[in-house]
């Protein structure tokens, strides 16, 4: 997985996608996962991190986690996916589409640009944006669309992700009250996995703007707390 | 819809084409006095602040009836309507090659003069077409324009063209079945209601009307999509309709919608400008003496500036001159003293002259 943030004995990594399935895996009670943060991600599969390294002959990719943590687990298929009813199972998709892509906007919207100077003597062309593909309407160009010189350059609209990602936070603080679990489920789903990714790593942000947002919320942060220790438990570093 | 539903009767549409006059470059953009706000969210924010009143009939908050619960729910249904079926509205608009040849970029294209009908549309496609990639609904039955040209520098290989035909075959599934993963959530959101909360449509009736609309009215020439909403999904189709007619039908406000004139053709539309400043239509007193300030102060440090460069001017001009005088002096003196060298060396050539003679006599 992509390396922690703070120190090197920190098991939870730094990067989103990486500590979601790290609380997915400690949610669904599985412990004892040792794990390396020193593999590029382009050596692993699909040039993805995390992976999953199951055996010395077996290397999975994120997609295939859920199927092997089903087997070590040994629960029957539950079509609600541990949602309380089929409501809850439907509404998760749609808070899922609110942090995948409002508040992941307004992540990478938050993280710093790349040098202008270093861009100026690379040899290389500069990688695509990856907020181009996350926003929706996709951002116009910098030399806007009418213009006569060719389009360069996006023009990301920080101010709107920003207030989006506002109303994103309130609604999920209102949303989660004083449950113990996200949409009043009884056990830990993937929403609440991907929800404690989100809010980590937003809590250790280093934009106060993002972070403010979350800390002024007593219940997200109190929620985080407590899941940041079941996670924590199932990991051990090498 | 929304500002139908929320003030109606109080607000003017005017057709722009050009989105870089929008602050954030895309429409839509609303513009209230000196306030400019661009995106639907932040129009919808704005719309519903700008009266606070607990009436549902005549608070302009669409979503002042729904308790918190609601609300927070509306944001993140919203959220996937936006994501999920835009992402299907967008790859019906731009990335069918069929819809784009034969209805949208015609569309696009009309409303543009030159030499922008030649360019913009291209532009517009091309920006969506991240979006689509990382959604994968791009490369299923689009014709880049690259293939489209008779003369290409390059051929392309065998093993690219069977890709292409094996992509175009299951693109259409995949987008029907993206479409339809959607469609379901949204069918069970509705129930057997006429509008997803209360009797009267919120924001987010509003907001998946509005996607379904774009689905199901324009005449599309592969219209695969449409015919799914209105033969599986017949209560969205309903829903859709029933909103639209709430805003605009003869049950809706009795208000009619006043529409302006689109803008014609600008040569700054050519060259990229940032946003113009909107001037506010009535100005204070405080305002006005503000302004009188602001260019009283920019005539004291123009004209100070003035005085300066003149003073420095003349007092250099002087200096020159006396720097030049110096410069011709010097030359002066020095032609003097060469005239002064040679007058010796004669009178030096004549003495040795005369002692030659003297001591030949």
């Amino acid at each position: 997985m992509d390396p922690p943030a703070l120190d090197d004995d920190e098991p939870l990594s730094a990067d989103v996608e990486c500590l979601k399935w790290q609380a997915y895996l400690a949610l669904r009670r599985l412990s004892n996962i040792r794990i390396r943060t020193d593999i590029s991600p382009a050596g692993a599969l699909d040039a993805r991190l995390p992976n999953l390294l199951v055996s010395e002959t077996s290397l999975l990719a994120a997609h295939l986690i859920p199927q092997w943590a089903d087997e070590q687990t040994t629960a029957d298929t539950d079509p609600l996916e541990g949602y309380k009813d089929e409501a809850a199972r439907d509404e998760s998709r749609a808070w899922v589409s609110l942090l995948e892509g409002t508040v992941h906007a307004a992540l990478l919207a938050a993280a710093p640009a790349p040098s202008y100077l270093q861009s100026l003597f690379s040899l290389r062309p500069p990688p695509p944006s990856p907020i181009q593909s996350i926003l929706t309407p996709p951002p116009p160009p910098l030399t806007g669309f009418a213009s006569l010189l060719p389009p360069s350059g996006i023009r990301v609209p920080h101010a709107t992700i920003f207030a989006q990602y506002r109303e994103a936070i309130a609604a999920l603080s209102d949303r989660l009250g004083t449950d113990k679990w996200f949409l009043g489920s009884s056990e830990p789903t993937p929403l609440d996995a991907l929800a404690f990714a989100y809010l980590h790593c937003i809590i250790l942000s280093s934009n106060s703007t993002l972070r403010v947002e979350v800390t002024r919320r007593v219940n997200l942060v109190a929620w985080e707390w407590r899941i940041r220790e079941l996670v924590r438990a199932a990991f051990v570093t090498q | 819809m929304y500002l139908q539903q929320a003030i109606p009767g109080k607000f003017t549409v005017a057709e722009c084409n050009n989105p870089d006059f929008s602050p954030t470059g895309q429409l839509p953009f609303l513009v209230h006095e000196q306030h400019v706000v661009s995106s639907l969210g932040s129009i919808i924010r704005y719309v519903a602040g700008l009266k606070k009143t607990e009436d549902t009939k005549t608070s302009p908050d669409l979503d002042v009836s729904l308790n918190s619960t609601e609300k927070s729910q509306t944001t993140a249904w919203r959220s996937h309507v936006e994501f999920n079926l835009g992402d299907i509205v967008y790859n019906v608009l731009y990335a069918r090659h069929s819809n784009w040849a034969g209805l949208t970029h015609p569309a696009l294209a009309s409303m543009y003069p030159l030499p922008q009908r030649y360019y913009v549309p291209g532009r517009i496609r091309a920006a969506f077409r991240s979006r689509l990639e990382a959604a994968g609904l791009w490369d299923l039955d689009t014709v880049d324009d690259e293939d489209r040209k008779p003369f290409r520098m390059t051929k392309k290989k065998p093993e690219e063209e069977k890709k292409k035909v094996f992509q175009q075959a299951f693109g259409r599934e995949k987008v029907l079945e993206k479409a339809r993963t959607a469609l379901d959530l949204y069918v069970r959101l509705l129930g057997e209601r006429e509008f997803i909360y209360r009797d009267r449509p919120t924001t987010l009736d509003i907001v998946l009307a509005a996607h379904v609309l774009l689905l199901l009215d324009p005449p599309y020439p592969d219209p695969f999509i449409q015919n799914l909403i209105k033969d599986s999904y017949p209560t969205l189709a309903s829903h859709a309709r029933r909103v639209h007619s709430h805003a605009f039908g003869p049950s809706g406000p009795a208000v009619p919608l006043k529409v302006s004139p689109a803008q014609g053709f600008s040569w700054r539309s050519l060259i990229p400008w940032p946003p113009a400043a909107r001037r506010p239509t009535k100005q204070t007193e405080e305002d006005i003496h503000f302004a009188r300030m602001r260019w009283g102060f920019y005539g004291v440090a123009l004209g100070s500036l003035a005085v300066y460069v003149v003073a420095t001017f003349f007092m250099a001009r002087h200096d020159i001159r006396r720097i030049v005088e110096q410069i011709r002096g010097g030359q002066i003196e020095e032609a003097e003293e060469e005239e002064e060298e040679e007058e010796e060396e004669e009178e030096e050539k004549e003495e040795e002259e005369k002692k030659e003679l003297a001591y030949a006599t």
